[in-house]
């Protein structure tokens, strides 16, 4: 049996005593994360035409992201779903990707 | 004294050769492994991982001239050759990754099955290498070869999809194929449409 | 030996468990089957297969032999795209991904046995089941189409394929100055701004190739049910004289020998070219089973699992749904539900805890030529109060204006998401 990453932080946040509501678990972020693969590939890695984000810098994508929520960076509809995120949640997911293969 | 230069060179040419030897292979090496790279991110997905095709709506590329294949490639990005479906997969593709992934798919093969209609097949046969005398069609053979292998600035027929082939011969003729188009479209345009799909059933077989 | 977990059905979510991971001894690991390879199914078959490091086996049921998208489909009926570029084949998912298929069609369900029949005479037994069977058309709702040949003649092509290319080859058959009649039904339907995008596909190619011809749109609902003001835009700037839509036409019955539309409260109309939209329901799988418990229509389900609430180990995706407020029926909305019950069905299998605070989103692009595309967006989170799936506050939007980048995410959009479902 493959005891993967997400599975190995899984289980020692569900051990360490239930998942509170601020910190997700591994695999909660996984399935955040899997919702963006509609456009960003599986994985976060992108078809031609659209940006992958598997391996990407974590802090870049948080930026980037920040900023579509904020209005400052222009968009034609990362902002809107940008807004959709908590801030916490955003660093999670970036996290998740910045990790993924290239 | 001489003896030893001579040696000395004669071993500093092996090193340089094995080095270059070396190089060269391992550039092979990076060529496929790009290509390997470039196919599994998206190729795949309609031409299969080896380009071995499972649906006959995507041509097969397994075994095909390398040469041909980056040249179509060069063709769907510079428009030469319409596709709707194409031109975004090679739009930022370069030329050594075109011939990259024309090398790779040279080295797969295919499974090739018998045609669904033998009778269509062997109509088939006897255009593809005799011709039509009567319409002054040529025989395929005498450009594609008597095994449909092809040539380095020829596809190879063999073992390709009938559907794909018939729809190649069918665009030729209304010049909707827009490249490779000075001779096939002499060609297609005495073609009738039970000839095309003779010929093209025959070689899915070959 | 590997500890296998069975959570039974019903127990409180998050039961801890010691990794305990799938038996795959034998390649005897818990069993999926899966009806149906469109968005949702084929999405939660690659998924269960993933996220279970290919420990769950999956089989996925499908009478078609490749997949054939609806989103772009209506560019084929344009004219700009061709059937290859909406055709994607099932092979990886096997090949890449283990996936079982069958071409076949399921006939019955058995939820107490979990036995699934076949048409072919196959019968397969299942731990969990995920029922994705689309939509169905409620031709009782207009008698004329139950008549010999009259849907042969008088096309929806809202599932796409072999109705695709035959409505575009009626379009091309009609003569210049002709009408194209296109009757959309109540909400909820599948795809809401799916036959607005076809409106502008046809007007474009009629601009181009038959510019005396009308494209008269009869809208059962009151209003444009999704970007009403970026399609308006549209049709009065670039189809204008061709377009013309009518709100509040509910279509009764049709009449397909003379092409006559009938209405509630208007008057016939005749066209050249009928595309009529029926009503629609889940699909008959899922209506025969007794899994439409909303109205006999729609499915009702429990969204952190997508589990039926008729049935117990059986999961609902997709359009067949009765959806959560304000989540359409979109492709890409069933590829999410395929992607958050896979993870789901994982966890129940596996031992794991189900993810209770699921989010995800909706991208709706429409071409509103062959270049230009508007789009809708919004991002949906559970809500532990209601227990169903909420769009976020401040989240979401259209397009401010029609625009040729959006249409080349949207050709990207495309790419991907066939991608993630079928690769």
């Amino acid at each position: 049996m493959k005891f993967t990453k997400a599975t190995v932080a899984a289980s020692l946040l569900i051990l360490s005593g239930w998942v509170h509501a601020q910190s997700p678990s591994a695999l909660q972020v996984r399935s955040w994360a899997a919702a963006c693969a509609n456009c960003h590939g599986t994985n976060g890695q992108a078809q031609p035409g659209m940006e992958s984000l598997a391996g990407v810098n974590k802090d870049d994508i948080v930026k980037k992201m920040l900023d579509f929520k904020a209005g400052r960076k222009p968009a034609t509809i990362m902002h809107q779903l940008a807004k959709g995120y908590s801030d916490d949640q955003i660093q999670a997911i970036a996290a998740y990707f910045a990790a993924q293969k290239k | 004294m001489k003896k030893q230069n001579s040696t000395r060179r004669l071993l500093q040419a092996a090193f340089l050769l094995s080095v270059a030897t070396l190089s060269a292979s391992a550039m092979a090496q990076a060529d496929e492994a790009r290509a390997k790279k470039i196919v599994g991110g998206s190729c795949f997905v309609c031409h299969g991982a080896e380009g071995e095709s499972s649906s006959e709506v995507f041509p097969r590329l397994a075994g095909q001239h390398w040469e041909y294949t980056a040249k179509q490639l060069e063709n769907f990005k510079s428009g030469k050759r319409k596709s709707t479906a194409m031109a975004d997969m090679v739009a930022k593709l370069t030329p050594d990754e075109m011939a990259a992934l024309g090398k790779f798919f040279e080295k797969q093969t295919a499974a090739v099955e018998p045609p669904k209609d033998a009778d269509l097949a062997a109509v088939g046969k006897f255009i593809y290498h005799k011709g039509n005398k009567y319409s002054g069609l040529a025989a395929c053979a005498s450009c594609h070869g008597a095994e449909a292998k092809g040539t380095t600035s020829l596809p190879r027929l063999a073992g390709q999809y009938a559907a794909y082939t018939e729809t190649q011969l069918k665009q030729f003729n209304q010049r909707e194929r827009t490249n490779d188009n000075a001779v096939m479209h002499a060609i297609t345009s005495k073609m009738s449409p039970l000839e095309m799909a003779a010929v093209a059933e025959y070689l899915s077989g070959k | 030996m590997q500890r296998r977990h069975f959570l039974q059905s019903g127990s409180a979510l998050g039961a801890v468990s010691l990794m305990s991971g799938c038996a795959t001894v034998g390649g005897k690991g818990p069993k999926v089957v899966v009806i149906g390879g469109g968005y949702a199914g084929a999405t939660a078959a690659k998924y269960i297969r993933m996220w279970s490091d290919y420990g769950i086996q999956v089989t996925l049921v499908e009478p078609n032999s490749t997949f054939i998208s609806c989103p772009i489909s209506n560019l084929v009926i344009g004219g700009s795209k061709t059937m290859a570029d909406i055709t994607t084949p099932y092979d990886n998912l096997v090949k890449r991904h283990g996936v079982q298929m069958v071409q076949d069609r399921v006939t019955s369900i058995d939820a107490d046995k979990r036995v699934v029949k076949l048409a072919g005479g196959a019968e397969l037994t299942y731990d969990r089941l995920i029922v994705s069977p689309g939509v169905d058309f409620m031709w009782d709702s207009l008698p004329g189409m139950t008549k010999p040949g009259a849907q042969d003649k008088v096309l929806h092509a809202w599932k796409a394929g072999a109705q695709t290319v035959a409505l575009r080859k009626q379009l091309e058959a009609m003569p210049d100055g002709g009408v194209f009649a296109m009757s959309i039904p109540l909400a909820p339907y599948r795809c809401p701004p799916g036959p607005y995008e076809r409106a502008c596909q046809v007007a474009e190619y009629f601009t181009k190739a038959k510019p005396k011809s009308k494209v008269l749109i009869l809208d059962a609902n009151d209003d444009v049910t999704s970007k009403g003001p970026l399609f308006k835009k549209a049709w009065a700037e670039r189809y204008k004289g061709i377009v013309e839509y009518r709100a509040k036409h509910r279509v009764t019955d049709v009449d397909a020998s003379t092409n006559t539309l009938k209405f509630e409260f208007n008057d016939d109309i005749k066209a050249n070219v009928l595309n009529v939209i029926p009503e629609m329901r889940a699909g008959d799988i899922a209506v025969n089973a007794g899994l439409a418990t909303a109205n006999k229509r729609w499915c009702e389900v429990d969204f952190l699992t997508f589990e039926s609430k008729a049935a117990k180990n059986v999961h609902v995706l997709g359009d067949s749904i009765q959806i959560a407020p304000g989540m359409p029926k979109s492709g890409h909305m069933a590829n999410q539900h395929g992607k958050t019950c896979a993870a789901a069905v994982v966890a129940l299998l596996m031992g794991k805890q189900v993810n209770p605070a699921p989010i995800y989103n909706n991208t709706c692009y429409s071409f509103v030529s062959s270049e230009d595309v508007v789009h809708v967006s919004s991002v949906h989170r559970y809500d532990a109060d209601k227990k169903t799936m909420l769009t976020v506050p401040g989240s979401g939007g259209v397009s401010s204006a029609a625009n040729e980048l959006e249409g080349r995410y949207a050709h990207a959009w495309a790419r991907n998401i066939w991608a993630d479902t079928l690769a």
